[in-house]
């Protein structure tokens, strides 16, 4: 993944990391390391939505629009998350 | 070649005794893809268990080789990826019936699961499986226990203080003290519900018994620890199918650590009236 601005499309990879929900989360397998991935709710959220591929901009206005305040506002957490789920391989 | 028919697990296998195509290399080896899983023990066999045609193909080492010393392996390796081709879970451990559910017993090797299920067995509890616990889920969902072969398998110092005795207890290894004991108490029905999994935990620094509830968090890691081969269910690919087991059966029943003295003297007595008390606690409790 190119490193991450407003514009870079984002989608899971179903076919390398099976999840399934797990309470009230989302667990998360990466067969290639054997590490098994456990996200909290908001986490799972995210997860969810990049079943298809969305761009950063619409993953923080979708943040803003299910718990409310501004999509400024979560820039930060989604891009640090988004990160971190690639260096965890979990992106394609 | 001589074939035969076998079912274990309640899964029904065509056995084929001949020579293999596969070059020989004299070590000790397990190969597994998608369809088909070659294990070679030396001095034994080699097995070929090809799911998809629903065969396992035995080619044994030397004329000699025991019936018992094949099963070794096929009730073991073999047929844990045969169930795993079929996304069932598998599990390392043992267990027993106790009032009307099974109670399962894993842990690393040497922590004591195969001894502590013989000894709920001299007690009364009829054994379910040892080795190898094999889930399913019915159509309700629920977790159910396929029993396994009526045989157990312990190390010298556990049929010393089961007081086995020989004949009935068979050396199994030559290199390692490993006896072979044939149960009799042992559960006939097809499958059984799963109410309890007990993780066995000895420890050095541990002074006494202490049994700790998981949390579900705990409890998917410990299931995803203790299963059987897990380098097998890579192969197959069927992480997938495997992980939705997991998190199943960690939501669906009571899960704890034991954690006892590593070096202390023989704990099982004090294990088994800790888990029926909790048992009847929650029967109680129900």
């Amino acid at each position: 993944m190119p490193e991450l601005t407003p514009q870079t499309l984002i989608q899971r990879d179903d076919s390398q990391n099976p999840s399934t929900f797990f309470d009230e989360g989302i667990v998360v397998a990466q067969p290639e390391t054997r590490e098994f991935y456990q996200f909290n709710n908001t986490a799972a959220q995210l997860w969810t939505w990049i079943e298809t591929p969305k761009t950063v901009d619409e993953l923080t206005d979708l943040m803003a629009h299910y718990y409310g305040g501004t999509a400024e506002q979560y820039v930060q957490d989604v891009m640090e998350w988004l990160q971190d789920a690639h260096n965890k391989q979990l992106l394609k | 070649m001589h074939s035969t028919t076998i079912t274990a697990f309640g899964i029904t296998v065509e056995i084929i005794y001949q020579p293999l195509s596969i070059p020989n290399k004299h070590q000790h080896t397990i190969v597994c893809d998608s369809q088909q899983c070659y294990l070679a023990i030396p001095s034994v066999a080699r097995y070929l268990a090809r799911p998809t045609e629903n065969r396992i193909y035995i080619e044994k080492a030397n004329a000699d080789v025991s019936d018992q010393m094949i099963a070794q392996w096929l009730y073991g390796t073999v047929f844990a990826y045969i169930l795993q081709y079929h996304s069932y879970l598998v599990l390392h451990g043992s267990a027993v019936l106790m009032h009307e559910g099974a109670v399962i017993f894993s842990g690393d090797s040497g922590a004591g699961k195969s001894t502590l299920a013989a000894a709920m067995n001299q007690k009364g509890y009829a054994l379910i499986t040892d080795d190898l616990v094999v889930i399913h889920y019915n159509q309700q969902g629920q977790a159910m226990i396929i029993p396994g072969p009526a045989k157990i398998k312990l190390c010298s110092d556990a049929v010393l203080q089961l007081h086995y005795d020989e004949p009935e207890a068979k050396r199994i290894h030559e290199k390692h003290e490993k006896y072979e004991i044939p149960i009799h108490h042992h559960t006939k029905t097809p499958a059984l519900p799963v109410t309890a999994f007990y993780e066995l935990n000895p420890q050095s620094h541990a002074t006494q018994i202490t049994m700790n509830k998981l949390n579900n968090t705990e409890a998917l890691k410990t299931l995803i620890k203790n299963t059987y081969r897990y380098f097998m269910i890579e192969k197959l690919g069927t992480t997938g199918s495997f992980l939705k087991n997991c998190v199943q059966l960690a939501e669906q029943i009571t899960m704890y650590q034991m954690t006892r003295p590593a070096q202390d003297s023989f704990t099982v007595p004090q294990l088994i009236t800790q888990i029926e008390h909790e048992q009847q606690r929650k029967l109680n409790y129900a």
